[in-house]
């Protein structure tokens, strides 16, 4: 792994419908962070995520990803993608699980690919990591947002990323789905898979990003969650808010940093509570 | 040999209804999944358009039809991925446009003697030779490029951001299937007619979508439901002396109430 950023944005603004949507983001993101973006609803967060993806062209400022300007940037095997399922796929879209994971080997034109079967043992893999193997055959708009995005999930880890981009990756998931995904996200980390995310679980955040990125049209801040103030999530929803710390300790490694122990915050909530 | 088979004109109305019955779906199945499906539907209307513009100015009316229509697919993909304008909205005023000055032009060349009954529900007395080797042609082209591409195209289908950060060019699949469309409602609308030319590229689609849950699966099944409607309509229409393209509409939508009935049937017993 070099020392080239992941991402790295350099005074990034976007306008829409005449509004800013996103102004002045200037980001790096580390090869092998974990990095999540948190907001309140219509801060820009998905907006930031298209950017960085080549989705969206910023009105000015540089994007860059591995080093390389986004509109040049050729090397998508090297990135998963998942976008949000927020009102699900159409349950008449005629596609199996295993097609849609499959789809994500796709690394360029291949004129022989519609008589290679969406089976294979990297398909199988990508479903078991993400507990959906029984799902294989089922067609993906008939099951629930959860399995869809779990789906969505496998498709994104069946490319081996060393980006992971995720839009809200547990909305629509139960608890449990939720736990399992972050302990799969914490292995992938563990291998060196740089992490973007989008949540609205504060509490899965602290406890498992290495850095927080605030985004309320600008970056308000970008630092380890430790380090967030109850003023910088004051100042990010616009109401005071104070975490509710727990007993138990919990280490981050921001960055090649040296480990950090720190009271975990387990919830964001606008009542002060301490065990 | 059956009576059907003994006039050089059904036979050609035959092979001209398999080749148009198999080619329709497969584009149909990429434009319905995308919920583009009256696409087809308002490129009929624009080939009404080139067709009288082919006999006003006394040009090949198939040749001036595909620049038309070719045309005007390109145009409304642009608007529509450009977000300008509303993808239904493009669709409806290209549509309007495209009848209104076909109405001018057909009475502005109130000389030429134009079947526009035939154009307008199709004829299958109108197909040619040259009609024929066009179609052969259009469909060994779709094939070819739809099963090389068909990656490219299922995934610009399901999600297009998805696709784009697979690495796809979506606007170049997009722009491609739009001239495609256009190509085959060209050579369609010889047997179909501008107003029934749309049913055969949605119905078959229809069809398959309802009968598997998988996708190349469901673009062969409506590929094959796309040609049995086709010959068993003409059959009917030969026999019943009916209008060929109603004939064949009416055979795929019987297809697909009986396709609706058995996922019904076959979701109760599951």
């Amino acid at each position: 792994m070099d020392d080239t950023p992941a991402v790295e944005l350099e005074d990034v603004s976007y306008t829409y419908a005449g509004a800013p949507a996103v102004h002045g983001v200037t980001l790096r993101i580390e090869q092998g962070d974990f990095t999540a973006i948190v907001g309140p609803n219509g801060s820009g967060k998905s907006t930031l995520l298209k950017i960085i993806l080549g989705l969206i062209k910023p009105d000015s400022g540089k994007v860059r990803v591995f080093g390389t300007d986004i509109e040049q940037f050729k090397d998508w095997r090297r990135i998963g993608y998942v976008p949000q399922v927020a009102t699900g796929i159409h349950a008449m879209f005629p596609i199996t699980v295993s097609e849609v994971v499959a789809h994500g080997r796709y690394s360029g034109f291949s004129p022989f690919d519609f008589w290679r079967r969406g089976n294979g043992a990297d398909v199988d893999g990508a479903l078991q990591m993400v507990d959906m193997a029984d799902f294989k055959r089922q067609r993906i708009g008939e099951l629930s947002t959860g399995q869809q995005q779990r789906a969505l999930i496998a498709r994104a880890l069946i490319r081996k990323p060393d980006l992971l981009v995720m839009d809200e990756p547990i909305a629509g998931v139960d608890v449990q789905g939720g736990e399992e995904l972050y302990m799969l996200l914490r292995q992938l980390r563990a291998q060196g898979v740089t992490i973007l995310i989008i949540s609205h679980d504060m509490g899965a955040v602290m406890r498992e990003a290495g850095t927080v990125a605030c985004m309320n049209c600008t970056l308000l801040c970008h630092c380890p969650p430790h380090e967030l103030t109850e003023d910088d999530l004051v100042r990010l929803y616009g109401f005071p808010v104070e975490v509710l710390h727990h007993g138990r300790h919990h280490d981050h490694h921001a960055h090649g940093e040296e480990a950090v122990r720190h009271d975990e915050f387990d919830q964001v909530t606008p009542h002060v509570h301490r065990n | 040999m059956p009576a059907i088979l003994q006039y050089e004109f059904m036979i050609r109305a035959l092979i001209g209804g398999v080749l148009v019955g198999g080619l329709a779906p497969v584009l149909g199945t990429f434009l319905v999944l995308r919920r583009f499906s009256l696409l087809s539907d308002t490129l009929a209307h624009v080939a009404l358009f080139g067709v009288a513009v082919g006999f006003a100015v006394n040009v090949y009316p198939t040749l001036t039809t595909f620049i038309a229509v070719t045309i005007a697919a390109v145009v409304m993909e642009v608007l529509r991925s450009r977000g300008r304008l509303p993808g239904d909205a493009v669709l409806a005023v290209a549509l309007y446009s495209s009848l209104a000055a076909a109405v001018v032009v057909i009475s502005a060349a109130q000389g030429f003697n134009v079947d526009l009954l035939g154009f307008l529900f199709g004829s299958i007395l109108t197909i040619t030779e040259l009609d024929l080797w066009l179609l052969a042609g259009l469909a060994f082209f779709v094939v070819i490029g739809v099963t090389a591409f068909f990656t490219e195209l299922a995934q610009a289908s399901f999600d297009d951001a998805l696709a784009r950060v697979s690495g796809i060019k979506v606007d170049w699949v997009n722009l491609g299937l739009a001239v495609l469309a256009a190509a085959t409602i060209t050579l369609a609308m010889r047997i179909m007619g501008v107003l029934l030319v749309g049913a055969l590229i949605v119905i078959p689609v229809l069809v398959g979508q309802g009968v598997t849950n998988s996708l190349r699966t469901a673009f062969v099944v409506a590929s094959l439901v796309g040609m049995f409607s086709a010959v068993t309509g003409l059959t009917i229409a030969f026999y019943q002396d009916i209008p060929g393209g109603g004939a064949i509409v009416l055979v795929a939508v019987a297809m697909l109430i009986v396709s609706m009935g058995w996922r019904k049937l076959r979701r109760r017993s599951s």
